[in-house]
């Protein structure tokens, strides 16, 4: 077992230093809300747009989407105001990539510090 | 100035040693730093594009590995536009094409050779 976890519902979750889950299945929606508000972000339906397209594209590729990736995407999806790097810090200040990577339970990004 | 062009050759077929997995890291440091990466597979690296892998272990108390290969078909995504496959090293392993994860560009020997000719950095894995 890994030094670092979190508990939630009775249940204890192993996670590294950065609070990232270790077991991807383990992941629900309800415990994604958790680790989110454990950062200060209480997720929105905006969130779980991001949220939702890196868990399908992990399933697909094994690796988080591009930043590029995900904005040429949600340009097509959802229109320019939803597709650029000021509305993404807005919803995840930590940054989008490391912070949607989280809260979708997949592992830190490698080129996130 | 336009972007240097690094080729990256890989040799080794996955799972066996952490080659694969090595050279797609190596893939996104070049691709996230803007350079104009393409890939090159040539012998038993033509393995790493076979589509439908498992890699399940028969010994299940062991954890298993992940299957990285996957992540080559999100190459495009990352800004590298061509995956290059030796037509002679897939045909000698009874694959063809449609057994590959990926759309692949095949090229013969002559064709690697301009390849590697107009490169500016070549990384063999």
């Amino acid at each position: 077992m890994s030094e670092y976890s979190i508990e939630f519902q009775g249940q204890t979750y192993s996670t590294d230093v950065q609070g990232f889950l270790k077991q991807r299945l383990a992941w629900s929606p309800e415990l994604a809300v958790y680790i989110a508000k454990l950062d200060g972000v209480d997720l929105t339906n905006e969130h779980w747009e991001i949220i939702n397209y890196f868990r399908d594209y992990y399933d697909d590729y094994n690796i988080p989407p591009p930043m590029r990736m995900v904005i040429r995407v949600f340009k097509k999806a959802f229109g320019e105001e939803k597709a650029n790097s000021r509305y993404l810090l807005q919803l995840f200040p930590e940054g989008a990539t490391k912070a949607a990577s989280k809260f979708a339970g997949l592992p830190k990004p490698k080129n996130c510090k | 100035m336009s972007a240097q062009k690094y080729l990256y050759v890989i040799t080794k077929a996955p799972y066996s040693n952490a080659t694969g997995i090595e050279a797609l890291d190596a893939i996104l440091i070049g691709a996230s730093f803007e350079l104009d990466v393409s890939v090159l597979f040539l012998h038993d690296g033509v393995f790493q594009l076979k589509a439908n892998q498992n890699c399940a272990l028969s010994d299940s108390s062991l954890p298993a590995i992940k299957q990285f290969t996957k992540t080559y078909k999100a190459l495009e995504d990352f800004g590298v536009d061509e995956l290059y496959v030796q037509e002679q090293s897939l045909a000698a392993r009874g694959l063809g094409e449609s057994d590959l994860l990926a759309p692949v560009k095949l090229v013969n020997n002559q064709s690697i050779k301009a390849l590697i000719a107009e490169q500016d950095q070549v990384f063999t894995f």
